[in-house]
């Protein structure tokens, strides 16, 4: 079988364009992603009502009472041959976060199946450099990729429910940063003061897709402090 | 004026609903809004109301009202309910005025899954990114309604006087044929599952909520090992996780998911498979993208004809609620549209 040649368009109904980057995650693929987001976000498309990038994709949304499919795929070709020449211009957020035991109810754990010490799990998941992939589950989740090879974990064999907001959590690849009270199946290692969810705001989403994220580890009392602040 | 009613009784899944959040996919928040746009539509469009005012999404568990104060015109659309008020058999689709003392009971009747309670007023609750949609996985908007609310309809108006029928809701019977759109993962099944999908016929399951439904039938393997990357979900994406029931993802849906998407329901036919009940037989045709955007085009036509048939039934009060309200926006058309 030849490998497909991407990008690659494919119909969502009669309200999307799905275009395809790739079939498997990586830097490259999201870049393209990134990249092709970012022009649609520069151009004006009759008929275009939104654009949700993922990590190997881009969902194009339309109303299909004011354009079609082959109409949306006519708009983006020129922009598919175009899509380097838009730059990027994400944000690098430094995330404060306390790994207190009290406040990480799966640290040790997390630790104990690693086969590595608490000490050393903070520091790998600090050593980490993240990028927001994609959004998913609810309203302000943003999956972070870039977890070190030497903390990936499984997730959970069964949900835990009522999970804080701002909890800092693990599960396989991907770190997350929780923006409402959920359940979870991820490993709680971690409470931060930074809200990726700011339901007051008119653009209450604090992270975008591509932006770069480290944990900076504080002891209880610099939390504390942080948190009143 | 306003208006308070009190919740005697209520099953689950009954919420404050209105057209909407549309436009943050790309930040994990699902547009939810109500089941069957349809019916809230035309409800609202008989008080004259903004085609998006908020209504009481009522499912087949069914609530009880009791008016505590006020008077309000009230309309009722969607699905085919059993509805009493004051113990007085109701039409189904009508349009009634609601006063202190009254008791309004709907119960699930003939045929259909959700109707809506619109008002000439306001329903208050909580907002968010211009919608008072109630998200009920993630608590946006709040819950959904308990026994013992007392819910406020503010700017009240009612210039109805004796009950309307808005006429028999027997054409709105949902159609048993929903068509889709192949993909985009239909590569994940082989061609004898695919021709076993259009060729059988699903049973809708108990597992049935506005986040989505899963259909019992013929079960479809999927080819390759469940390893694709996480992809954006559409409303109508019919999913095949690994226990092989396809399951349709409704108006509460999770924003991005890993299984393989067979197939997608076109938004025409949304409606008819919101108002299908549990047990109830369906079954798929594909279409192309081009078709299920004519059929699109066309569903809204109808529609179009079904207010002006429905405003000709209630004639009289309904222009009568049109100028007391003085509200517009009742044919905004491609703007209320949400995929």
């Amino acid at each position: 079988m030849t490998p497909p040649v991407f990008p690659i368009t494919r119909p969502i109904a009669d309200t999307g364009v799905l275009v395809e980057f790739g079939d498997t995650i990586n830097e490259f693929v999201h870049e393209r992603v990134l990249n092709f987001d970012a022009a649609i976000q520069q151009t004006t498309i009759d008929g275009v009502t939104e654009c949700v990038p993922t990590a190997t994709c881009v969902l194009v949304g339309y109303n299909p009472l004011q354009t079609s499919y082959d109409e949306v795929c006519e708009r983006l070709k020129p922009i598919l041959l175009s899509e380097h020449a838009v730059t990027l211009d994400p944000t690098h957020w430094k995330i404060p976060t306390c790994y207190a035991q009290n406040l990480a109810p799966d640290l040790v754990s997390a630790a104990e199946q690693l086969g590595i010490s608490t000490t050393e799990l903070i520091e790998q998941h600090c050593s980490g450099q993240y990028k927001v992939y994609m959004y998913g589950f609810a309203p302000g989740y943003a999956y972070l990729g870039g977890i070190p090879d030497k903390i990936q974990l499984p997730r959970k064999p069964a949900p835990v429910m009522n999970v804080p907001a701002q909890t800092v959590m693990i599960a396989g690849p991907q770190c997350l940063i929780t923006s409402l009270t959920m359940p979870t199946g991820w490993w709680r290692i971690g409470m931060t003061s930074f809200k990726p969810l700011d339901m007051q705001l008119d653009q209450p989403f604090i992270l975008n897709v591509g932006d770069t994220l480290e944990f900076v580890a504080l002891s209880e009392t610099e939390f504390n402090d942080v948190c009143k602040t | 004026m306003i208006a308070k009613i009190k919740v005697e009784h209520v099953g689950p899944l009954v919420s404050v609903q209105d057209a909407g959040r549309q436009g943050h996919l790309r930040f994990g928040v699902s547009s939810s809004g109500v089941m069957d746009r349809n019916s809230f539509a035309l409800a609202n469009a008989t008080l004259g109301n903004a085609e998006s005012n908020p209504a009481i999404e009522v499912s087949l568990g069914g609530v009880s009202l009791t008016c505590l104060e006020g008077s309000v015109s009230t309309a009722l659309a969607g699905g085919n309910f059993s509805v009493t008020l004051n113990k007085k058999i109701m039409p189904a689709w009508s349009l009634f005025s609601l006063n202190a003392g009254d008791s309004l009971i709907i119960r699930p009747g003939a045929w259909g899954s959700w109707c809506y309670l619109c008002f000439a007023g306001h329903l208050q609750s909580k907002a968010w990114l211009n919608s008072q949609s109630v998200h009920l996985k993630s608590g946006v908007c709040g819950t959904a309604i308990q026994q013992h609310d007392v819910l406020t309809v503010s700017n009240c108006t009612n210039g109805v006087g004796d009950t309307v029928s808005l006429g028999d809701p027997t054409e709105f019977k949902p159609q048993s044929r929903i068509r889709v759109v192949k993909g985009p993962q239909d590569r994940f099944f082989n061609e004898q599952t695919l021709a076993d999908f259009f060729t059988s016929t699903y049973k809708i399951s108990t597992d049935y909520d506005r986040m989505g439904m899963r259909l019992n039938g013929c079960n479809l393997p999927v080819k390759a090992a469940l390893d694709m990357p996480s992809e954006p979900i559409s409303r109508g994406s019919l999913q095949v996780p690994g226990h092989g029931d396809p399951i349709c993802l409704m108006a509460d849906h999770h924003t991005a998911g890993g299984y393989p998407k067979i197939a997608t329901v076109i938004s025409a036919d949304l409606d008819d498979l919101a108002q299908h009940r549990s047990g109830d037989d369906i079954s798929f045709v594909a279409v192309s993208p081009a078709d299920a955007v004519q059929a699109a085009r066309e569903r809204w036509q109808s529609q179009k004809q079904w207010r002006a048939q429905i405003m000709l039934n209630a004639v009289g009060v309904t222009e009568r609620l049109w100028n007391n309200n003085l509200i517009s926006g009742a044919d905004s058309g491609a703007d209320g549209f949400d995929g």
